[in-house]
């Protein structure tokens, strides 16, 4: 009886030390782990600041100025090569812009081109660019545009089509 | 040896199995604590092991904390920084090399200590001593390799400008113990300082793209008309916003021996100045707002004034009579001291007031300079003073007067903040405190404004700052040339040539102020050195570049509001 309970009461004691050293001891690495991670997030940011600040230092405008004037054939926009308004950049009459919604930019889109399939499938290109002619500038416009075009030619988007789609978002 | 079998009977044996029973129930209890426990264990290590509340113990910081937080400018482009810089010093006791050994070593990677230096700190009789601060991160690692317990490295912060002079008088600088000796350093110290706002930077309205071209414009014209300095200032009109600000001479703010006196100077801020033409443009647009005079009513200058000891004389004299635009455009003295005369010394000195031309301008620097204002004000000052002699104050109080009399007549103290900013954590800019709203001060009526921006326009069509026209943008502006004030006696050789201008001047956006200090004549303008051939080409050159660069379209209209009131053409 008292041979019984003793073995088993050694057997509680070495399980429930075990249990407890490895606990702890796991509870030990990760906290190590921690300290470790927490020193490389310093350190890393740490370099972050280095970096910004020698970023900072690279694109001194008067650096940015030279190295555009060696490498570059860049020079200071004048204003006739600025105008108050878009459509004057061009004669087309059939004009396609779209807004970048960021900052109003106003983009002067590339004409579609002649898809060859739709040449050989459908004789009648017109009526093919003819959707996506007159195109308006509001936003509310080009997204009612833009989900219809979905609809429409899901599968082979135009370069057009996915300029939109990609400023759309 | 074999155990003994004792086996007892009767009341011995009723005794024995008593003794028996109470040390199974004593056992019983002390298992059932023990099974408790393990239980307990049990529950704790497998069911509760990721509780939080175990680890917090542990918890490390991972914020950087450094002794300032960065400064940038509007678009985030960092201006000054912090970065960790160790530094060398030595521990004489605890020295385990000999000294001449320790000093070839040192004197091989610190380029700047010769052997003998080297040796004579490592022999001085101070227990400790720095040998070199700021150590580049190889000689560290060079240091360290010696391995001598004599050699201490410290972890020190050095304020890094990585634009260097760029705007050296607007961020100021500080010294080797990161304590700011000026500027926006010195003015927003606790907040910079403050260890809560470590990682958030302050955010000015600075636009260093602006910087630059203001900046390089500068210092050719001062080049080109071998000038003592230079000065400029780019604003927002409508917010107060300071866009860039520069004087030149400038000084690097990574020196930390700290800028020499006379380059430390902010021209814009702390120089006061005899601004000369430029204040017509107060002075008509008060005339206009206290209705003295109508557009169309105008003044005799046909003779020279007699004031006191003084006569006034016309710069550009034409010798009639001239009407308002008219003298405006042709910069005319003697038509604006009648004027003067006709609105009065109080009004006149009321309506100074309230531009602020009488107390120290509004901005986020310490150093800044009170105008200097004539002791009393009588018929002479009243004069002299219409057209911008005989008061100086410092560029920012003209550009800000400026400022409100194009943008609908509300003035906008001055700022370096960029407005509406969430990271202007910590800071408050005057103009907030002045008006929580923001809305300014009106100070002129709007229509009294909008006949200023088209007189301003036809002073540079056909006044004197023709040099400053730019192709595609309608541009107002002013000249003003003032003979310096040296040793109590105006100078006749020494002159301030300044032109303020406002582009686009139909919908106004920025105020562009520049002034040469002590320009000289060249043979490309004929040997002169007024305004208009010196101060008003640069301001065009530097509106050339920053028109386009801020997004500014080219106007088609070529209209000029009062051209016909020009009653004969200059181009006989």
């Amino acid at each position: 009886m008292i041979r019984i309970f003793a073995s088993f009461a050694v057997i509680t004691v070495i399980i429930s030390t075990t249990a407890v050293y490895s606990l702890k001891q796991a509870t030990e690495d990760l906290e190590q782990r921690k300290r470790e991670i927490s020193s490389d997030i310093l350190k890393d940011r740490e370099a972050i600041k280095v970096l910004r600040a020698e970023m900072a230092y690279l694109s001194r405008p008067e650096r940015l100025e030279r190295l555009s004037r060696r490498h570059l054939v860049l020079d200071t926009p004048s204003t006739d090569q600025i105008t108050s308004e878009i459509s004057e950049l061009t004669v087309r009459e059939d004009l396609q812009l779209a807004n970048l919604p960021v900052d109003n930019f106003q983009l002067l889109l590339p004409r579609q081109k002649p898809d060859p399939k739709n040449i050989s499938r459908d004789k009648n290109i017109n009526t093919n660019s003819g959707v996506v002619a007159v195109v308006s500038v509001t936003a509310d416009v080009k997204i009612s545009n833009q989900t219809e075009q979905e609809e429409n030619q899901k599968g082979q988007m135009s370069l057009y089509d996915r300029i939109l789609a990609k400023i759309g978002n | 040896m074999k155990p003994i079998d004792l086996r007892v009977e009767g009341d011995r044996q009723g005794a024995i199995e008593t003794a028996r029973n109470r040390i199974i129930f004593v056992m019983a209890l002390f298992s059932l604590g023990f099974m408790s426990l393990v239980l307990k264990l049990i529950s704790v290590g497998v069911f509760q092991a990721s509780s939080a509340s175990y680890y917090q113990s542990a918890n490390v910081n991972t914020s950087l904390l450094m002794a300032r937080a960065d400064i940038v400018d509007r678009n985030g482009v960092i201006l000054a920084t912090n970065l960790k810089s160790p530094s060398l010093a030595v521990v004489r006791k605890n020295l385990k090399t000999a000294p001449e050994e320790l000093a070839k070593d040192l004197s091989s990677i610190l380029p700047e200590l010769s052997y003998n230096e080297a040796l004579e700190i490592l022999k001085t009789d101070r227990n400790h001593h720095w040998i070199k601060r700021n150590l580049t991160p190889r000689q560290l690692f060079e240091i360290r390799k010696i391995g001598d317990p004599g050699l201490v490295t410290s972890d020190a912060e050095k304020r890094i400008y990585p634009h260097g002079r760029l705007a050296a008088h607007v961020l100021g600088s500080v010294d080797f113990d990161n304590m700011p000796s000026s500027g926006i350093e010195l003015y927003f110290n606790e907040r910079l300082a403050n260890p809560e706002y470590s990682e958030q930077p302050l955010v000015l309205s600075l636009d260093l793209r602006l910087q630059h071209i203001l900046n390089q414009e500068l210092n050719s014209s001062m080049e080109k008309f071998s000038a003592k300095g230079a000065a400029g200032i780019i604003m927002d009109v409508s917010t107060g916003e300071v866009l860039a600000l520069t004087s030149l001479p400038d000084f690097d703010p990574n020196d930390t021996d700290g800028p020499q006196t006379l380059t430390q100077m902010n021209k814009i801020l702390q120089g006061v100045y005899e601004l000369g033409s430029g204040f017509k443009t107060f002075t008509i647009a008060a005339g206009l707002d206290f209705n003295v005079v109508g557009l169309s009513d105008g003044y005799d200058a046909t003779k020279p004034v007699r004031i006191g000891r003084f006569t006034i004389h016309d710069d550009h004299p034409k010798g009639r009579w001239l009407n308002i635009p008219e003298i405006f455009a042709y910069s005319s003295n003697i038509g604006t001291l009648k004027l003067a005369q006709d609105i009065g010394v109080e009004r006149q000195q009321e309506f100074f007031d309230k531009l602020g031309l009488f107390r120290k301008a509004d901005i986020e620097i310490n150093e800044k300079s009170a105008p200097l204002l004539p002791s009393q004000w009588g018929p002479t000052e009243l004069a002299t003073t219409s057209y911008g002699h005989g008061i100086a104050v410092t560029p920012l109080h003209m550009v800000n007067g400026i400022a409100a009399m194009v943008n609908g007549g509300r003035l906008n103290p001055a700022t370096l903040l960029r407005k509406n900013m969430q990271s202007a954590k910590g800071v408050t800019s005057i103009s907030s405190v002045e008006n929580p709203d923001t809305g300014g001060k009106q100070v002129i009526s709007p229509k009294t404004s909008e006949i200023m921006r088209n007189m301003l326009h036809l002073a540079v069509e056909h006044g004197t700052g023709k040099n400053a026209k730019v192709d595609g943008y309608l541009i107002g502006g002013k000249t003003g040339t003032a003979d310096k004030v040296i040793n109590g006696q105006y100078s006749k050789r020494a002159v301030i040539s300044s032109f303020i201008s406002v582009f686009p001047i139909d919908q106004p956006k920025y105020v562009v102020f520049a002034m040469l200090d002590e320009p000289q004549g060249i043979e490309e303008t004929f040997n002169l050195r007024t305004a208009g051939m010196t101060a008003a080409p640069m301001v065009g050159n530097i509106i050339r570049r920053v028109g386009p660069m801020m997004g500014i379209k080219p106007t088609e209209t070529e209209e000029i509001e009062y051209e016909k009131m020009i009653l004969v053409s200059d181009s006989e």
